[in-house]
């Protein structure tokens, strides 16, 4: 069993990133009573810089296990989906760059209902990806071309069979 | 994502406020502002001690007496004048002495026309350069493609108001267009009504055209280049190798693709159209905002250039997120080299 998390590095810079948002968007509403446009946007952005926080700490809390029979995410909400009723995993990266460097991937799970999402912040990322493509292959299930792609570019090469070949078909 | 989201709204907040003092700055920068410049005025025509008294009034009203750093907190909202805390945060704009009215009526419905005409141009650009665009890359040096990329160049060579004089002069005499300004002269001052927003239609066709010209044909030029250095990479090749549809093979991954520096002008296309339509508001006579910032920065009518300059980097910062936003979730995400980073 393989175990991972979020680091308490990132996490930490989370909750800095929250609280100095917080603080400069309720500063103004206590301080300088502003006009009902301004507060409709500094208690938008104070919520959402709240929620930021509550996702940072339950973050803290998560902890992702992989095991032969499936990948669990404890904490404060508990998942689990087992290998045998995985049905799709998409590899997703983002970037903000023109030149598409630097950016941050998602690795989206669903199997039977349930839906896992989980970001290249979690320490040894890799190795999770891996592990998760290792499994859907062997249950057979097809990766779309981008999730091919993005999964050659950290060294996971995918293994060439029927369905891979329909799957490539589409571009 | 989210995270991302986050950290682009942290970095808007203070860029929002270095801005602002950057903005207050260089309209202070002039020696003297608009009452000390009236006062010489009415000193010199030998006016009554009303008007003088008056002037005085507003030094003291809207703490033209205080530094400049009081002035510009005051300004803001961050300190109270006066009239208490009561800046651009609690939504007053300040006083346009130059018109005597508060900012926020002096701009008006001139702000909602800027808007109008300035959506509409962008609007324009997009429709007309995107397909003209794909033409060209997909055509490259067909008899088409030379001739979009004539019109280009004269686009780009063409000045804005040379272009807005000749188009007037033909648009009213060939099809009977309105010379100048936004809607007919009946309709001036009165309520919007159906009429009111036909006659504003009628008369956008020149400035959008004009204002758009140039910035379609940069489009146009940057598309083509985008779109062709795609092409020319080799999954496209093997694509067409396996026998995807030719229309596929150009939609589904290059032009998205090429799309990438498209979005990623979105932030610096509105207050590029914005400033660059002032002299051909000014041409056409259009009661939009661009000539009113023009006349109150010569004039150091403060609080209304600034009120301005404000709301022109509030757009910049918002479309600059927005374009980051976009091209962070434009297709295809692939990743170009190795190694999971955030």
């Amino acid at each position: 069993m393989r175990e991972f998390t979020y680091p308490t590095r990132e996490i930490n810079r989370d909750l800095v990133r929250s609280g100095v948002g917080m603080l400069i968007t309720a500063l103004p509403l206590l301080l300088f009573g502003p006009s009902s446009v301004i507060v409709y946007i500094l208690v938008g952005l104070f919520l959402m810089f709240a929620i930021y926080g509550v996702r940072a700490a339950v973050r803290k809390k998560t902890q992702i296990s992989i095991s032969s029979d499936g990948i669990q995410v404890t904490g404060v909400k508990g998942k689990f989906i087992d290998w045998e009723a995985l049905e799709a995993l998409k590899l997703s990266y983002y970037s903000t760059r023109r030149d598409g460097e630097k950016g941050w991937m998602q690795l989206k799970l669903k199997g039977r209902g349930t839906r896992l999402t989980l970001e290249s912040t979690i320490s040894e990322f890799d190795d999770l990806v891996r592990l998760c493509a290792i499994k859907a292959q062997e249950m057979g299930v097809k990766f779309d071309a981008t999730t091919a792609r993005n999964l050659r570019s950290i060294g996971i090469e995918r293994q060439v069979t029927p369905q891979s070949i329909e799957a490539e078909k589409g571009l | 994502m989210f995270s991302y989201f986050i950290q682009r709204v942290l970095v808007m907040i203070p860029t929002l406020l270095v801005i602002s003092i950057l903005t207050f700055i260089i309209i202070q920068l002039p020696p003297g502002d608009y009452l000390s410049n009236q006062l010489q005025e009415l000193k010199a025509q030998g006016e009554s001690a009303s008007a003088v008294a008056k002037i005085a009034f507003y030094r003291e009203q809207y703490s033209l007496d205080k530094p400049a750093i009081e002035q510009y907190a005051i300004w803001m909202g961050f300190w109270p004048g006066p009239n208490g805390f009561d800046g651009l945060i609690q939504g007053n704009w300040g006083h346009s002495f130059a018109y005597d009215l508060p900012v926020s009526e002096v701009l008006g419905d001139r702000m909602l026309l800027t808007f109008v005409v300035n959506f509409s141009t962008v609007i324009f650009i997009y429709l007309v350069a995107f397909p003209i665009g794909v033409y060209s890359a997909t055509r490259q040096y067909s008899i088409g493609d030379y001739g979009f990329t004539l019109i280009g160049y004269l686009g780009l060579a063409t000045p804005n108001f040379l272009l807005a004089m000749v188009l007037l002069y033909y648009a009213n005499y060939y099809f009977g267009l309105s010379i100048g300004g936004l809607m007919d002269e009946q309709y001036l001052d009165q309520p919007w009504s159906v009429g009111k927003v036909m006659s504003v239609l009628d008369h956008m066709i020149i400035p959008v055209i004009v204002i758009g010209t140039s910035g379609t044909a940069a489009m146009i030029r940057r598309l083509r280049a985008n779109l062709l250095d795609e092409l020319q990479k080799q999954y496209v090749t093997t694509a067409k190798a396996k026998g995807v549809p030719r229309v596929k093979a150009l939609v589904k991954y290059p032009v998205r693709m090429s799309l990438n520096p498209f979005i990623a002008d979105i932030g610096n296309l509105l207050p590029d159209v914005i400033s660059g339509s002032v002299i051909v508001s000014a041409v056409l006579s259009l009661p939009t905002a661009g000539p009113m910032l023009l006349e109150a920065l010569r004039s150091q009518d403060q609080y209304l250039a600034g009120s301005f300059l404000m709301f022109l980097a509030l757009l910049t910062v918002i479309g600059v997120f927005i374009s980051d936003v976009l091209l962070a979730l434009l297709d295809p995400r692939i990743r170009l080299s190795g190694g999971a980073t955030k």
